[in-house]
């Protein structure tokens, strides 16, 4: 059970309220896709809703990708394998938001995966090793 | 022994950042913590008259609202450009001057970030308001600095032009830009009595401590900044900025710890930016592409109360071998904060124009972009006449060339098309200068065959952390997981400014260093010691080859095992590098906080690190659209120490080009002075969809003479020169020439 002030926002309670600071702000606007968490399955910015109003749904942040005694998620080990980051502040939020691009069937190409990867920003610009990392998990799923 | 030096190893801290377990400053949460947030001028010029708080100390959950008049005292530190610590001369909210608009006027402190938020829109503040200008004022420019450093000139101008068949002579320009770094600038401060702990996302964790100890009369003992993790920088996170005094101020004031994450839209105005510029650059060739002539006088904005050089001609006058050459750096003030560096400061721009210009100068001669740049390679420095230390244009030219398929091109203007699309190919020259400052290093080794290192460099995502790992295991002969690295900490061996592509060149040639002490050490115990390899021997005798104690007449042993043998068991060694052509003055500066280094013109020899970079543009026939499907590079900087990260690097900065070329503006509303665009969604910058196949090569290159490694810095070299090759693409495409960054739809 947690407590918070209405105004206080998703990431905001994950982050200062919880403590869990792997979800990242990056512009508090919904425009760069760092907050980026699944709520009940579906990528939302964090930033852009309020805590209470998410009030008994699941959430999933990339503190709950990796398995039991830490293993990690194969997006997250596929994302280390690529180099699919440098400064890793928007990685939290590419990974979760990789994860979801392939469970909703949006990974066929690197077309679309291009496209369904564009609502979270990397200034670093590893976009094509993201590419790389999101087909080596989608073609190891298929073998 | 395994080699890792130049192999792809895995990023060092990969397996925590992509588990969300890295913390950066803001992700640090001291007990008892408090949130800061900036209330910013809503004018560009004139003076603060009043300020009321009543309303925002009313509001619940906010603890202070500080005012110039209230917020405990500083000693204001000179900016990084007048010689010290500061992003700007001028401190925000030690009177009532307004010198541009978004400068911090108060500062609100509140029990939750939500608090301090609403706390600072009840913040009412009045103003009386002067006229705030931007403008780019060729009349009103002005040549700052020392005349003999910002006015070169060799041979005669005149005489080279009037011999040329070709001259081109055009003006460039190139808009504002900001890092925008997916990390938002922040600071947490804790007080406890007179220690201060500052976590901040810095470039330079020492110039930060050197100007908070004075600042806040302190001895360096007593302050620890530390940046384990930076969330991106290029250039934005270098100096000492106002937030991060503001909020340990503010923190001293409440005497409790306080955290400030700035706002992305005052990020815009709170800390520096990439000035906007003109280039006016004039080429003069004879008929078989030799230049005759070259002229370029660049102008660059500053603000009012700082002389921001960032010296691009220093740059373009290295480029191409010409008998006749007049360069001017001169500035123009706007009513702005301070510009500063951003990703390739002197050359993003200014090779911009240049590389464009010799693509009008092909053109006009009918050759290939390319035979036109190898006829005017040169092996020494066509100003200050010393030899290059290496210099490898021509390879990367081939090499890039042959990949991309520039055979394929045909030369005139709109000949290539692909249903709707036009179709163009551009290419453009890369370059950065190898700028190697002193950095210090301690290594410590342990006989159960593990080593830590130290140093105070960062990894601002730059694979810093992973290749220092790779440079103590290839000396120490210890596979790279066996190497811990511990950076970003000022308490740490000083290492420099991660700006200028430093680090890998100074701080990795320290941790070398520091491996070889640290031999030097175990050696000089092992050879008293009796029953091995090594007993006896003369030290002096003894090399360190990528593991391996070799003495005299073959007798050799492990470092490791040496180590093993001694009474210790372990050793530590503190390692110091300085290029032997550093001066005293820059050794000086480094140890100070600032910015001292070597290069990239010695007395004996120039550094520089070439590339060259070919695009494929698409313009749409109906709607205009520009595509950029595909791009090559092909690039010469040395040893490479890290195949993996070091493709990241140069694949970054040719994004942040096509970024340049087509996406990136802050816009800005000259009457009136201020930025428009102030979010990540208004200025643009390149995301997944925009960008196509990126293929990168790094060339083999052997260089002696930069540092013991033979390392040149990448973290620049990428976007250096992209912008005219697509500039350069697009004519190809379309027969239009387009000069004024950036291009969109409506310019083609």
């Amino acid at each position: 059970m947690l407590t918070v002030e209405p105004r206080t926002t998703l990431v905001e309670a994950l982050r200062d309220t919880l403590g869990m600071t792997g979800t990242k702000i990056g512009c508090n606007h919904g425009q760069c896709g760092a907050c980026t968490v699944l709520v009940d399955g579906r990528r939302s910015n964090s930033c852009l809703m309020l805590a209470v109003a998410v009030d008994g749904a699941k959430i999933t942040t990339i503190e709950g990708l990796a398995g039991p005694g830490g293993t990690l998620h194969p997006m997250q080990l596929a994302f280390a394998e690529k180099d699919a980051l440098q400064c890793g502040y928007c990685t939290p939020g590419q990974i979760v938001s990789a994860v979801a691009c392939l469970a909703e069937g949006h990974a066929g190409s690197a077309a679309e995966i291009r496209e369904y990867m564009s609502g979270n920003l990397c200034r670093c610009a590893a976009y094509p090793n993201i590419v790389a990392a999101v087909e080596m998990v989608r073609d190891a799923r298929k073998s | 022994m395994a080699q890792s030096i130049n192999t792809p190893v895995t990023r060092y801290e990969a397996p925590r950042k992509v588990s969300g377990e890295t913390k950066y400053a803001a992700d640090f949460m001291p007990a008892g913590m408090f949130f800061g947030e900036l209330v910013v001028s809503s004018i560009s010029r004139g003076q603060l008259v009043s300020i009321d708080l009543r309303e925002a100390l009313a509001e619940p959950g906010v603890i202070a609202v500080y005012t110039h008049e209230t917020i405990p005292k500083y000693e204001t530190p000179k900016g990084f450009y007048a010689g010290g610590p500061g992003t700007a001369s001028f401190w925000p909210m030690t009177g009532t001057d307004i010198k541009y608009a978004g400068q911090p006027v108060a500062y609100v402190v509140a029990e939750n970030a939500a608090a301090a938020r609403r706390g600072a829109t009840l913040v009412k503040a009045k103003y009386s308001t002067a006229a705030g200008r931007v403008e780019m004022d060729a009349s009103k420019s002005f040549i700052a600095g020392k005349k003999e450093d910002n006015v070169v000139t060799k041979g005669d101008l005149k005489a080279g032009t009037a011999m040329a068949v070709a001259v081109v002579d055009e003006t460039y320009t190139t808009p504002f830009q900001h890092h925008n770094p997916m990390e938002m600038f922040a600071t947490t401060a804790h007080w406890r009595g007179d220690q201060l702990t500052v976590w901040m996302p810095s470039q330079s964790v020492r110039t930060a401590r050197a100007g908070i100890a004075a600042a806040f009369k302190l001895a360096e003992t007593q302050v620890e900044v530390l940046s384990p993790f930076v969330g991106g920088a290029f250039g934005s996170k270098a100096g000492l900025p106002p937030y991060a005094m503001l909020t340990i101020a503010a923190a001293r004031g409440v005497g409790a710890p306080v955290r400030l994450m700035v706002s992305r839209e005052h990020m815009y105005t709170v800390a520096s930016f990439r000035p906007e510029s003109r280039q006016k650059i004039r080429l003069a060739a004879s008929r078989d592409g030799r230049l005759t002539a070259f002229e370029h006088i660049e102008t660059a904005q500053t603000s009012q109360f700082d002389d921001v050089i960032n010296p691009g001609t220093h740059m373009t006058r290295a480029m191409y071998a010409c008998p006749n050459i007049h360069t001017e750096q001169r500035l123009s003030r706007s009513d702005t904060n301070t510009p500063g560096f951003m990703r390739a400061p002197n050359e993003m721009q200014t090779f911009f124009a240049l590389e464009s210009a010799m693509d009008e100068l092909a053109f006009k001669l009918s050759m290939d972009p390319v035979e036109l740049r190898r006829v005017n390679d040169t092996r020494t420095h066509p100003v200050e006449g010393v030899p290059f230390s290496s210099r490898s244009l021509m390879a990367c030219y081939d090499a890039a060339a042959k990949s991309f398929g520039w055979a394929r091109r045909s030369t005139a203007p709109k000949s290539m098309t692909d249903g709707d699309w036009f179709v163009g190919y551009g290419c453009a020259t890369s370059t950065y200068p190898t700028a190697v400052a002193p950095s210090a290093a301690r290594v410590r080794m342990y006989g159960a065959g593990t080593a830590v290192v130290e140093l105070a460099a960062h990894d601002v995502g730059t694979g810093a952390y992973t290749i220092m790992g790779q440079i103590a295991a290839q000396r120490l002969g210890l596979p790279v997981k066996a190497v811990e690295v511990s950076m970003g900490d000022s308490n740490l061996p000083i290492a420099p400014i991660s700006g200028g592509s430093v680090t890998s060149a100074s701080a990795g040639s320290a941790v070398h260093v520091a491996c070889l002490k640290l031999a030097e050490e175990i050696v000089r115990s092992v050879v008293k010691l009796k029953d091995n390899p090594l007993s006896g021997v003369d030290p002096a005798q003894v090399t360190l080859m990528d593991g391996a104690l070799q003495g005299p007449g073959g007798k050799s042993m492990s470092l490791l095992d040496a180590l093993k043998a001694t009474p210790r068991g372990e050793a530590t060694a503190n390692g110091e590098y300085a290029h032997p052509e550093l001066t005293e003055q820059a050794l000086r500066t480094t140890y100070k906080g600032g910015y001292g280094v070597a290069g990239p013109v010695t007395k004996t020899h120039a550094m520089f690190a070439f590339g060259a970079q070919f695009v494929e543009v698409r313009v749409n026939r109906w709607t205009h659209e520009i595509r950029v499907p595909r791009i090559h590079g092909a690039f010469a900087a040395g040893t490479i120490l890290n195949r993996k990260t070091a493709h990241s690097q140069l694949m970054g900065g040719m994004i942040w080009g096509i970024g340049s070329a087509l996406h990136e503006h802050t816009l800005v509303d000259r009457a009136r002075a201020r930025f428009l665009n102030t979010d990540i969604a208004e200025y643009l910058v390149p995301v997944n969809a925009d960008i196509g196949e990126v293929n990168v090569q790094m060339l083999d290159e052997r260089d002696d003479f930069v540092n013991p490694l033979g390392v040149k810095g990448i973290g620049e070299l990428g976007i250096v020169g992209t912008a005219a090759a697509v500039a350069n693409a697009i004519h190809h495409a379309t027969g239009k020439r387009l000069r004024n960054l950036p291009f969109t739809m409506k310019d083609v």
